[in-house]
């Protein structure tokens, strides 16, 4: 049992690493064709593209140990005395190597998952709790201008007495459409997702990632209420909010938030060319679905041969499972 | 006699459910003492006189309530408004959005950052207005 539960870990940890790095050194060819398409689907294939190596390592491990798929997919071959073998020769160095790394791996996620969730839980319950329920939203009194979706599975929207105050009824409905969209689409919870898939790069990459989806997130909201509204009102409505936000004195000083500056300027710019952005046709979106598919398949023999080199040169006296 | 607090400089943004419950029936009836605090809990949610007394004793070193020593029981009552709770829920939050550790909890329509100046927002208005001009007056 721990011979494979850490043979298994040691595979999908090194196959991912390797995958996150693959996808982190084509990512600025990738990023301007995402950041082409219609936000509702670049901000989908945006965020496939940085799960891809977590599900990607998972999967294909996974399928590694399936005997009676992997027979399908890896051609007849033997080792030493020539033994069959499933579903690979293993070591016991490299096992308790992968046991214990992938328990680490595995903690690390699991608590920043958990803290995550204990802070949303937290800010959840204690808005609900301060704040006035008006039909769709939660009234806030504070007079900072703020508006903000909150929460996973079942995300709430909060407007400030602030932001009430400083807008039209008409703004207020471009806003409300904007967080209803973060809301129908589980925002927060695709951006958790994001995060614990790509825990494995480094705070400076994984930073420039999420401030990259979160602009995209941001860019389907406002297409989405844009289609109510149209362009143009969801434009003036953005400036509008960021000048209630500039006039207050809570804002902090320019250049604290690194990647994800001048955002507004960003999404004020792709409503005003949003004719220039693409949908993809169903078709393309089956073909690249199943381009990918066969990608994975394809990878299981190469990665089956890969991993038995890798045990045999880190193990000199390698034993068989049969 | 009011008795001064040891530790006060705890943030109010740790608070749990039964210390916003306990919060909202000071909130609602100032100056009661333990007993008075847990009948006002609504019925459903209600908790032992004990858990009401360590849960006042925890807001009251958190800074939120103060007390009166009248007899041998002290009464309570909330030193820290709903609005100024809320304030600095909203303070934290703003501060939390800053450094991206709320990133995967909420969204924000636009953010907090003052990254842009008014010469930009004045620009990006008149691309706007341009662009409203070259669609024929304001219709896409």
């Amino acid at each position: 049992m721990i011979n494979v539960l850490g043979t298994f870990s040691a595979i999908w940890l090194v196959l991912w690493v390797l995958l996150s790095v693959l996808f982190v050194v084509i990512y600025p060819v990738v990023r301007p064709l995402l950041f082409r398409l219609h936000p509702r689907y670049g901000s989908a294939l945006l965020l496939f593209y940085w799960t891809v190596p977590f599900l990607a390592s998972i999967s294909s491990t996974s399928i590694l140990f399936m005997p009676t798929v992997e027979s399908i997919l890896v051609d007849a071959h033997c080792h030493a005395e020539c033994l069959e073998h499933a579903p690979l020769i293993y070591s016991n160095g490299l096992a308790w190597f992968g046991v214990v790394i992938g328990s680490i791996v595995f903690v690390l996620l699991s608590v920043q998952f958990l803290l995550t969730m204990t802070r949303s839980v937290q800010l959840h319950r204690q808005f609900n709790s301060l704040g006035r329920p008006l039909g769709e939203y939660y009234a806030i009194k504070s007079q900072c201008p703020l508006v903000f979706t909150l929460g996973w599975w079942h995300p709430s929207i909060y407007v400030s007495d602030g932001l009430a105050q400083g807008c039209d009824e008409w703004d207020l409905s471009i806003i409300l459409l904007h967080e209803q969209a973060h809301q129908e689409r589980r925002d927060n919870l695709r951006l958790l997702l994001a995060r614990l898939c790509s825990a494995i790069l480094s705070q400076n990459l994984a930073r420039q990632m999420m401030a990259d989806l979160q602009l995209m997130t941001e860019e389907a909201c406002d297409f989405r209420a844009a289609e109510k509204f149209g362009h143009i009102a969801v434009a003036e409505t953005l400036i509008k909010v960021k000048r209630l936000l500039m006039a207050h004195p809570a804002p902090l000083p320019m250049g604290v938030l690194g990647f994800a500056e001048r955002e507004v300027e960003t999404r004020i710019m792709a409503l005003l060319n949003a004719a220039n952005r693409v949908s993809p046709k169903p078709w393309q979106l089956v073909f690249l679905g199943a381009g990918i598919l066969l990608a994975l398949l394809l990878l299981v023999s190469p990665l089956h041969h890969g991993s038995e080199w890798v045990i045999t040169f880190l193990a000199a006296d390698v034993p068989h499972l049969h | 006699m009011i008795k001064k607090r040891s530790s006060s400089n705890v943030l109010p943004n740790t608070l749990g459910e039964l210390e916003l419950l306990v919060m909202e029936a000071l909130w609602q009836q100032p100056h009661q003492d333990a007993k008075n605090v847990c009948s006002n809990i609504p019925r459903n949610r209600q908790p032992t006189l004990n858990t009401v007394q360590s849960t006042l004793e925890r807001l009251y070193k958190k800074g939120l309530v103060d007390r009166i020593k009248t007899g041998h029981a002290y009464t309570y009552y909330a030193s820290f408004s709903r609005s100024n709770l809320l304030a600095r829920l909203m303070g934290d939050v703003i501060h939390l959005l800053h450094d991206g550790r709320l990133e995967t909890i909420l969204s924000s329509f636009v953010n907090v950052a003052a990254d842009l100046d008014d010469k930009s927002l004045n620009d990006l208005e008149a691309l706007i207005a341009k662009k409203k001009q070259d669609l024929g007056g304001g219709a896409e």
